[in-house]
């Protein structure tokens, strides 16, 4: 009976460990590839000149840039709007609803922007005023250099 | 172990029972027929590891090779997983075979089990399916050219081979749909292939029972031993063992890749992986009009032999000693084949190493210049009145100049066809359609060595500043031309 206890075990520790030691390995690499080498150049993109901004009327802009994705070369683009704070410094907002993601839209009927997917509201400055936003859009960071205001791509 | 008690593991300690631990074998089973369950355990191996491998691959010849370098180089434990896929397929080969040849030389083959050797014969033959398939997948130049050949051995049966080869191939020629069919194949229509029959095998063996080392056919089949633990420990020993040697080669060799896959290929000498040198050297010996027996008719009349062995074979003995013509034709064979494949292995062919990475100077690297695989161009053609066929369009350094075009972020004071730095802020950039103006190729190329020597007020960093390398600036300056003469 000690014998057999004994091959138990070995059967046990056998078998354990091949799977362990596969099981192991397999969660080392999808942990190293669910976070893809992701690089860009550090680099701004202009987005208007400063006296293009008007108070209340957030402008609608695009920017570009190119990224290595691992090993795929890919053209990113993404959507912002530019627009003013308080003292009149600019502001680059990012169009992405902090909810779940879809494309918010400026309304200057409400002075507000709107997102399409499940009614989450921003103000002009991008803070919540109504619907189920956690937080407020997304500033990205920007420069002002000569007469033209820059967002960093990235 | 107590007994069995009626709770609501019921049924599954039912299957526990019937298949481990009350089962029983015949006395004498040593490591030999072990072997078979050491074969599933890599199988599985395979599977796992293959499973992970998927996650990071794509199977199109534009990023093929790069996801596989990616995976070697970039993440950790992509290249001991890699490693282990690549050996693990020569252990299933190894212990396949070693299983297989086990069967025949103890007679074990013999009535009743002669349905457990054909659906075995058949899982061999998927086991090389999947080798076959497999290598394909890194597109690399020893995986475009040992399936080239592979697939025109299919391709030299005569009427169906054609056929064949362009199912295989999906076109006249390997190439993008090649590369989707054999990963299709290898993760989708052979692992759906070989499930079952490895089911039904497990099974027949479980009804079946081991044969007992000796025993005559027709003579009662004794089973005196407890399957678990005494065997299973066996079984994962041998398991155990050639895991183990499969992680040390993946461990010292890592996972072998050659350059891209090129069809501009001279001099390369393409040789398959080691189970299917014998084969290779087999074409070697038959040349010419007896191609098609080394091709086709030995390999295609061996396989049927086996394949029907049982039936064949009508001799009711399973000692050796009794059965003097089954194990003489057993030995010739392997004698016969391992020459061949020791032959084979004696002229290793070509290696092409991969070329190295290239870092740009933010430390982002380029991908190797892999994806523009040409057109072949075939020398004219008397059938076709001499017509050669030509690539019209860019060549292999054009585009790779323009890939390089945004590897660098050129575009970011450039444009072309209008996008890149459309904001006016990229200085004098000009647009790529007019840089090159009206300079030659040798201009060109010393204005972006260091264009601050040609214009001295010019804001454009220098070859050196971008960590480009000569090849790279060449590459440019000739997409450069091509862009500028529209």
């Amino acid at each position: 009976m000690h014998r057999r206890s004994l091959l138990t075990a070995a059967v046990a520790a056998l078998g354990g460990s091949i799977a362990a030691g596969l099981a192991g390995l397999g969660g080392v690499f999808a942990r190293a590839t669910s976070r893809w080498p992701v690089r860009t150049a550090k680099d701004w993109a202009a987005l208007c000149k400063v006296g293009e901004l008007k108070e209340g009327e957030p402008l609608a802009r695009s920017f570009s840039f190119v990224r290595l994705e691992g090993w795929y070369l890919e053209k990113v683009t993404r959507q912002v709007y530019v627009t003013r704070d308080a003292r009149g410094a600019p502001v680059v907002l990012s169009r992405r609803c902090t909810h779940l993601g879809c494309q918010v839209t400026w309304k200057p009927k409400s002075g507000t922007f709107k997102c399409p997917c499940h009614g989450g509201v921003f103000d002009g400055a991008g803070q919540v005023a109504g619907g189920p936003p956690p937080r407020g859009l997304e500033v990205l960071p920007s420069r002002v250099a000569g007469d033209l205001v820059e967002v960093e791509k990235a | 172990m107590s007994a069995p008690t009626p709770t609501i593991r019921g049924p599954l300690r039912k299957v526990l029972d019937a298949w481990v631990f009350d089962k029983k074998v015949p006395a004498g089973c040593g490591f030999l027929r072990a072997l078979g369950t050491a074969l599933l355990v890599v199988l599985v191996a395979q599977g796992v590891t293959g499973m992970f491998l998927a996650l990071a691959y794509v199977p199109s010849p534009d990023h093929a090779y790069d996801a596989i370098r990616s995976i070697d180089e970039d993440y950790a434990g992509g290249r001991l997983l890699r490693g282990l896929h690549h050996w693990g397929a020569s252990a299933v080969m190894v212990l396949a075979f070693l299983h297989l040849a086990r069967v025949y030389f103890t007679g074990a083959y013999k009535r009743p089990r002669q349905l457990l050797w054909l659906v075995g014969v058949a899982i061999f033959g998927v086991l090389l399916g999947f080798g076959f398939t497999g290598y394909l997948l890194p597109w690399d130049m020893k995986a475009f050219w040992a399936t080239d050949v592979g697939v025109n051995i299919v391709s030299s049966v005569p009427l169906v081979g054609r056929p064949l080869a362009d199912l295989l191939r999906g076109g006249p020629e390997i190439g993008a749909p090649t590369l989707a069919r054999m990963y299709a194949l290898h993760v989708l229509f052979l692992p759906a292939t070989l499930l079952p029959l490895a089911g039904l095998h497990l099974l027949l063996v479980h009804l079946l029972g081991i044969t007992p080392p000796g025993a005559r056919v027709g003579e009662p089949e004794v089973k005196s031993e407890p399957f678990f633990p005494g065997h299973v420990v066996k079984e994962l020993l041998v398991a155990a063992l050639a895991l183990a040697v499969v992680v040390a080669l993946a461990w010292k060799l890592g996972p072998p890749l050659e350059a891209p896959a090129s069809r501009e290929a001279e001099g390369y000498e393409p040789r398959p992986e080691w189970y299917f040198l014998g084969l290779f050297q087999l074409l070697k010996i038959f040349e010419g009009r007896t191609m098609l027996i080394g091709t086709v008719l030995l390999p295609g009349l061996i396989a049927a032999l086996v394949a029907l062995l049982p039936w064949l074979d009508r001799n009711p003995e399973r000692r050796a000693a009794r059965r003097p013509v089954a194990i003489a034709a057993g030995v010739l064979l392997i004698v016969g084949f391992g020459a061949l494949t020791i032959a084979g292995a004696r002229d290793p062919g070509s290696h092409l190493p991969p070329p190295p990475r290239l870092h740009v100077g933010d430390g982002s690297y380029v991908p190797p210049p892999s994806p523009p695989i040409e057109p072949p161009i075939t020398a004219p053609d008397e059938k076709n009145g001499g017509a050669a066929l030509s690539n019209d369009g860019r060549t292999a350094t054009v585009t790779f100049g323009e890939t390089l075009i945004h590897a660098y972020d050129c575009l970011g004071c450039h444009t072309l066809r209008g996008e890149g730095n459309t904001t006016g802020n990229g200085g004098d950039a000009p647009p790529f359609e007019k840089a090159a103006g009206k300079h030659d190729s040798d201009w060109l190329e010393r204005f972006l060595l260091d264009p601050k020597k040609i214009k001295p007020d010019i804001d454009m960093p220098s070859a050196q500043d971008l960590d480009m390398s000569d090849d790279h600036r060449k590459a440019i300056v000739e997409w450069l031309r091509a862009v500028a003469s529209g």
